[in-house]
């Protein structure tokens, strides 16, 4: 489904500081599998989740979505791209403050049009599925970390993405919540969903819903059975 | 040189323009010579990412380009005041042999910077930057045009001088001859009046029902894309032989330049943007045609050509009508 | 009763001097205001922003003309239906033209005209008009003049002339 060719990353190429995060990746991600990138902080895996989710560009290489080239693509492809096919859970909730929570879930919906009441009702839905419901309308700077996480994995999915990517998920998170979390990403793969991790969290990869690991060290995947 | 602030308006925007141009067209050069899609190497990403920059800032010069035909028009207008003999912008142009020559360069540089905005938006419709090696090959071809534009624009500004007697208009554009009236505006001026009207009317009837069929049926658009440049050749012949007789009630008087000016309205302003929005669009057309082939702009393609055509049609329309009520309602006696 | 009959007689010259004088006047004077849009029929300029050089054909029929100068205001006399063709020169009552040190209107028919001087109209070379001799021989020196003309003395041939002298540095006024 996504699959990257000889993928590098070259920081401030040409400067003094110049950095290479990854070196010549070439990597298959299964369709409806859960993947987790595993390695140490620093390796390149938050870097490769940015070009797979589209939201940088390799320095060279490519990578293709469902046999469709992406990293060519001009930036107002990509865009609709980004929008409809992947939902994005951070490592901070990243919500936007001074609106209320239903309007940061609503968001990412917006640049599509469509007709505001169904996209509430959408919303509220989707916050009912995970206890939110009467959260809704506070602001969210009142949230718990574990409820600010939620509502990201909601504002994730307003789009109804086939792939999730989710970026050391649960680095806040306590051991609970973290669970929680593993469930919730195993309703999405009963869903049909793909989903691609990267965590250097135990919990996390050596999860029994993980499919694959792929391990990450100096921007390069090792060969070492997952 | 006369520094007056629209003469370093003209200049500095050539200059940045041209600049832009060249640095843009080095680019272009290395685009087409080594551009593929299909590689993952680095040269090919970093042109990719060079492409999206330069697309954007030679959208920006070529539409300045286009504006700039307008401001040079508008400086000769403002300088007559420095030269004796001159009362509108034919005078000045004539106060050395830069003027003429810079602005029938304009003229054609305006058309051509259209046309790359034309081919710009249709390439940008495509996902795998269809037209490019096509759009960069233009922009190969136009900018030493316009550079020489820069060029003779500059020297015509230089070798300005303000205590020189020029040629006015009356005798440039003079039906018959006699006097300093040896060139291509007499030669205009004494077409028969009438006869050129019928032509116009003609020629711009069989356009517009040539457009409409392309818009409504989709064919003959190459036909109406010819059609649209041959109507704006006569047009212009026809302001310089009957339409400036109407809008200025006077049965000799057929410069082209004095229609712009406030005692007339600036009516000459609308009716050259309109013309010369009317063929870029027109000829636009044409260029984009050859292309239906092209998978990633199949959808779209058609939907712009049309609009194109119809934005020209509207020009045009807008232009006949124009004309008319000046025709119907002019006080002139021939 | 002498001195009745004289002083009657003198009231009666007095008055009809003070009568004949005042058309005389208004028939210099324009009773035709110059509008914005009023353009000389032979070149199409614009003559409000010249006033200094207006020159005025009345017709028989009321209509009129102004110009830009004496020198468009001749070529309209020498060849009236081409820029106006339903005109003829027959239909012309008066004209006048801008004496340039007064710059008033006077009778053109018996102002005289400097040919040939530095000083430049908005026409280029222009026959520039005077009252009377004086005036016009002062000019003529002032200016590098070659010749004063009456208005019987200019024919197609002058303006021609004018038209010829043109392209070059001049200085203009």
């Amino acid at each position: 489904m996504i699959e990257l060719h000889n993928v590098k990353k070259v920081f401030n190429a040409g400067n003094p500081s110049e950095f290479s995060a990854i070196n010549g990746v070439n990597l298959h991600i299964e369709e409806n599998k859960v993947t987790v990138l595993k390695g140490p902080s620093g390796s390149g895996k938050t870097t490769l989740l940015s070009i797979v989710g589209c939201m940088s560009r390799p320095s060279a290489g490519r990578v293709k979505l469902k046999d469709r080239e992406i990293t060519s693509l001009p930036e107002r492809f990509l865009t609709d791209i980004r929008r409809s096919t992947f939902g994005f859970i951070f490592q901070q909730p990243n919500l936007i403050k001074g609106i209320s929570v239903l309007e940061n879930v609503m968001l990412p919906a917006y640049p599509l049009g469509g007709s505001r009441l169904h996209l509430k009702n959408k919303a509220l839905h989707s916050l009912a599925e995970l206890n939110l419901t009467n959260k809704a309308t506070s602001k969210v700077e009142w949230l718990s970390g574990g409820e600010a996480q939620r509502v990201s994995i909601v504002r994730a999915l307003i789009n109804d993405p086939s792939i999730i990517i989710a970026d050391e998920p649960t680095a806040h998170l306590d051991t609970k919540l973290s669970y929680r979390f593993m469930e919730i990403i195993e309703k999405f793969k009963a869903d049909g969903k793909t989903v691609i991790i990267t965590s250097h969290d135990p919990l996390v990869y050596d999860s029994t819903i993980v499919d694959r690991v792929v391990n990450f060290r100096d921007g390069q995947i090792e060969d070492k059975p997952a | 040189m006369i520094l007056h602030p629209t003469v370093i308006a003209n200049l500095l925007s050539s200059y940045v323009g041209s600049f832009m141009l060249v640095y843009a067209a080095y680019y272009g050069m290395q685009i087409i010579r080594h551009w593929n899609i299909e590689s993952g190497d680095e040269l090919q990403l970093i042109l990719e990412r060079k492409t999206y920059l330069i697309s954007t800032l030679l959208s920006f010069v070529f539409g300045l380009q286009a504006l700039s035909l307008f401001l040079f028009v508008f400086t000769a207008d403002s300088l007559t005041k420095l030269f004796v003999g001159a009362m509108c912008a034919a005078g000045t142009l004539n106060v050395n042999e830069f003027g003429y020559p810079t602005l029938m360069l304009k003229i054609v540089n305006f058309i051509l910077a259209g046309l790359w905005l034309v081919l710009n938006h249709a390439d940008n419709q495509g996902y795998d930057y269809p037209l490019i090696k096509k759009k960069y090959l233009l922009l190969v071809a136009v900018a030493p045009s316009i550079v020489l534009e820069t060029l003779l624009q500059s020297a015509y500004f230089l070798k300005m001088e303000p205590n020189v007697i020029t040629s006015c208009c009356g005798s440039l554009f003079s039906g018959e001859g006699g006097q300093s009236s040896d060139g291509l505006g007499s030669d205009i001026a004494s077409l028969p009046a009438m006869q050129m009207m019928t032509i116009f009317y003609v020629s711009m009837a069989m356009t517009l029902i040539s457009g409409l069929i392309f818009y409504l049926k989709r064919i003959g658009g190459y036909v109406y894309s010819a059609l649209s440049f041959i109507t704006f050749v006569i047009s212009l012949i026809s302001i310089v032989s009957f339409i400036s007789l109407y809008i200025y009630e006077l049965p000799t008087h057929h410069c082209p330049f004095c229609i712009i000016m406030e005692g007339y309205h600036y009516v000459g302003y609308v009716l050259y943007m309109l013309l010369f929005g009317a063929v870029v669009s027109g000829i636009g057309v044409g260029i984009l045609m050859p292309f239906h082939y092209v998978a990633s702009l199949k959808e779209v393609l058609d939907d712009m050509i049309a609009k194109l055509a119809l934005m020209s049609i509207i020009l045009y329309g807008l232009f006949s009508a124009l004309v008319t009520y000046e025709i119907v309602f002019s006080n002139l006696i021939m | 009763m002498k001195t009745h009959r004289f002083f009657y007689l003198t009231l009666w010259t007095l008055f009809l001097t003070f009568c004949l004088n005042v058309n005389f006047a208004t028939a210099a004077e324009s009773s035709v205001e110059i509008k914005e849009t009023d353009r000389c029929p032979v070149c199409g300029m614009f003559v409000y922003k010249y006033p200094k050089w207006v020159a005025l054909i009345t017709f028989k029929d009321g209509g009129h003309y102004f110009y830009d100068g004496a020198k468009d205001m001749f070529k309209h006399i020498f060849d009236t239906a081409k820029y106006t063709p339903n005109r003829t020169a027959e239909g012309i009552k008066d004209i006048s033209v801008t004496d340039y040190y007064d710059v008033e209107l006077i009778d053109a028919k018996t102002a005289l005209y400097v040919k040939g001087s530095d000083v430049l109209g908005p026409m280029g070379h222009e026959l520039i008009p005077f009252k009377d001799q004086a005036s016009a021989q002062e000019f003529l020196e002032d200016h590098k003049g070659n010749a004063i003309l009456h208005f019987q003395e200019i024919t197609p041939a002058v303006i021609s002339e004018l038209d010829a002298s043109g392209k070059g540095h001049q200085h203009a006024n």
